[in-house]
């Protein structure tokens, strides 16, 4: 969004700067904690409801659940469609997801290192798909497919989320190169390194942890997107999410339910690998202006 | 030719080139086709004329869609903004530790698909849902209540899907204010609502106008949610302009839709932005 670029990155939630608010004196509940804590509340309720209600063994989606039973879990392999809308969804996010690290980290390495004509321009060029509503870009395309004469294959789902994921890598690359230390590189070259024996040895390096906190969301917004797949996909390539909402636009049966939380324990897992590795505050905390 | 100035455009080729073909392209060929007629029977005809646009700006019915969307946008921001002060508030004045563990119950949710959690307001609003199960079993209603397809259901699943980023922007604003500014007002007297209501809030306004455009621009375009919360019953913006072109294959008349909704962010986005620098504390926002 537009937004971004006036709210300074920042250190933002999450780091280990002294709080700037100051701490209460006194200990203990607060009418702010309460009122916290049920925001917290809010915040999970949806996705423990859909986690909870999974285990019915009613025939229709309730909550409370009525029963306790994994039948519904057992249906998935019997849904193929299912299975299969997963695979082409890990299939478009993992392509379309390292073509865009590839494109966003020339393109940030072009804006970061470069003083030239029109660099202003390109930045917001850019960064620009993020200020346009996923459906018209999701009608777009799909116009534009047409009148071109180029036929829906999961190829036009990975370009089509090429044009949402580069701006993603373009801001964390561009924020990881900006804040590098320029000495290192001087280093180097006095030593005798050649510009691009610099540039594998030292730069990438460096920059490493912001090229994969671009990675991974470019992955991950490639694979949880929607409205643009919505779109694009043909009928031999749809993705998981567009699958389960063409789905539950019709009925929402305990079986969706089942495959939405095998969809969030998935996230959880990320969670905790993303946290692990390059801090989830990192990754989402400065460039979570996103759809 | 001087390699210097060559090696930027080099490394741009490739990723310019995708967004010619792929966003500028489409959304030019997108804007052109809005200016085109349909007819039912032939198809799209050619012609230059702006009647979609008349026909969508005379027509009560397609205006009350845009009233609608607006109204959405602006109640997701207002409670976005309602719950997500006191949360980014009360964040800052944890621990750092604390804190860490409470900004990944905010960041978390963002790893789950919109999808999910917008079914899991389906779940909860349902006639079997969570609300109505409370209701009905304390007997204050007898029949479950329709939450479902109503504008109240879309405005709760878009604060609920837009409010991380509304907490994420306040509590950047929060993180930059000098601690030596809140000793100071300690020192002269301030009491601690006093140094709240003079000192925190107004430096935190940033925080709070970047994260309400945010969440306006993001709930007032959004699809899926109001898709699933709303229905064809309650239509948005987005909902119309994906029935026209790919239910109803009326492609000018969706396309200049979604223009219209285009505009409507784009306008409101300046306005709002005007607004907050010509205000009483325009001097924070620039």
């Amino acid at each position: 969004m537009s937004v971004a670029t006036t709210a300074a990155p920042g250190p933002a939630v999450g780091g280990h700067e002294p709080a700037a608010v100051p701490r209460p004196a006194r200990r203990g509940v607060t009418a702010l904690g309460v009122f916290s804590a049920l925001v917290y509340a809010f915040v999970l309720a949806p996705i423990v409801v859909v986690l909870l209600s999974s285990f019915t063994a009613a025939d229709y989606t309730s909550f409370p659940p009525r029963g306790l039973s994994l039948r519904w879990y057992l249906e998935i392999p019997r849904n193929p469609e299912f299975v299969e809308s997963f695979k082409v969804s890990v299939v478009v996010a993992l392509v379309s997801g390292a073509l865009a690290t590839v494109l966003g980290t020339l393109a940030a390495l072009a804006l970061v290192r470069f003083r030239f004509r029109g660099r202003d321009a390109l930045n917001t060029f850019f960064l620009s798909p993020l200020m346009i509503p996923g459906v018209i870009l999701g009608i777009a395309l799909l116009q534009f497919y047409a009148r071109a004469g180029i036929t829906k294959t999961p190829f036009s789902l990975v370009f089509g989320h090429l044009v949402i994921t580069i701006p993603y890598v373009v801001r964390l690359v561009s924020a990881s190169l900006a804040g590098l230390d320029r000495t290192l590189e001087l280093a180097a070259m006095n030593l005798g390194a050649t510009p691009w024996q610099t540039f594998r040895r030292v730069t990438l390096p460096l920059a490493a942890p912001g090229i994969l906190a671009g990675a991974a969301f470019a992955g991950i917004t490639s694979f949880d997107d929607v409205s643009i797949a919505l779109f694009l996909a043909s009928p031999h390539s749809v993705t998981l999410p567009v699958r389960i909402f063409t789905y539950i636009e019709q009925t929402f049966d305990p079986l969706v339910t089942a495959v939405c939380s095998v969809l969030i324990l998935i996230a959880a897992a990320l969670v905790v690998v993303i946290e692990r590795s390059l801090g989830l505050a990192r990754v989402f905390g400065s460039d979570a202006a996103g759809r | 030719m001087n390699v210097r100035r060559l090696a930027p455009w080099l490394l741009v080729a490739a990723p310019l080139a995708v967004f010619v073909a792929l966003f500028l392209a489409p959304l030019v060929n997108l804007f052109a086709l809005s200016l085109f007629r349909f007819d039912r029977s032939v198809g799209v005809v050619g012609g230059l004329t702006v009647e979609n646009y008349t026909k969508f700006l005379g027509d009560p019915f397609y205006l009350g869609i845009l009233w609608r969307t607006l109204r959405i946008g602006v109640l997701a921001t207002l409670a976005s903004l309602l719950l997500g002060y006191p949360l980014a508030y009360h964040m800052q004045r944890c621990r750092p530790r604390a804190r860490a563990y409470l900004a990944l119950l905010v960041l978390a949710p963002l790893l789950v698909s919109v999808v999910v959690r917008s079914f899991g307001w389906l779940v909860i609003l349902g006639p079997n849902g969570l609300v109505n199960s409370l209701l009905v079993s304390s007997g204050i209603v007898r029949d479950p209540l329709r939450l479902l397809y109503t504008e109240g259901a879309i405005v709760v699943g878009l604060t609920h899907v837009f409010l991380s980023f509304m907490v994420l922007s306040i509590a950047a604003a929060l993180a930059r204010i000098d601690p030596a500014l809140l000793r100071a007002a300690q020192n002269l007297g301030a009491t601690e609502r006093q140094t709240f209501f003079r000192v925190v809030l107004p430096l935190s306004l940033p925080g709070v106008a970047a994260g309400s455009l945010i969440v306006f621009t993001l709930s007032s375009s959004a699809f899926i949610t109001p898709a699933l919360l709303g229905g064809p019953r309650v239509k948005v913006m987005s909902y119309l302009s994906y029935q026209q072109t790919l239910l109803l294959s009326d492609w000018p008349y969706g396309a200049a839709i979604a223009f219209v909704l285009l505009g409507l962010v784009a306008g409101a986005v300046l306005v709002y932005l005007r607004v907050l620098e010509s205000g009483r504390y325009g001097v924070v926002f620039r």
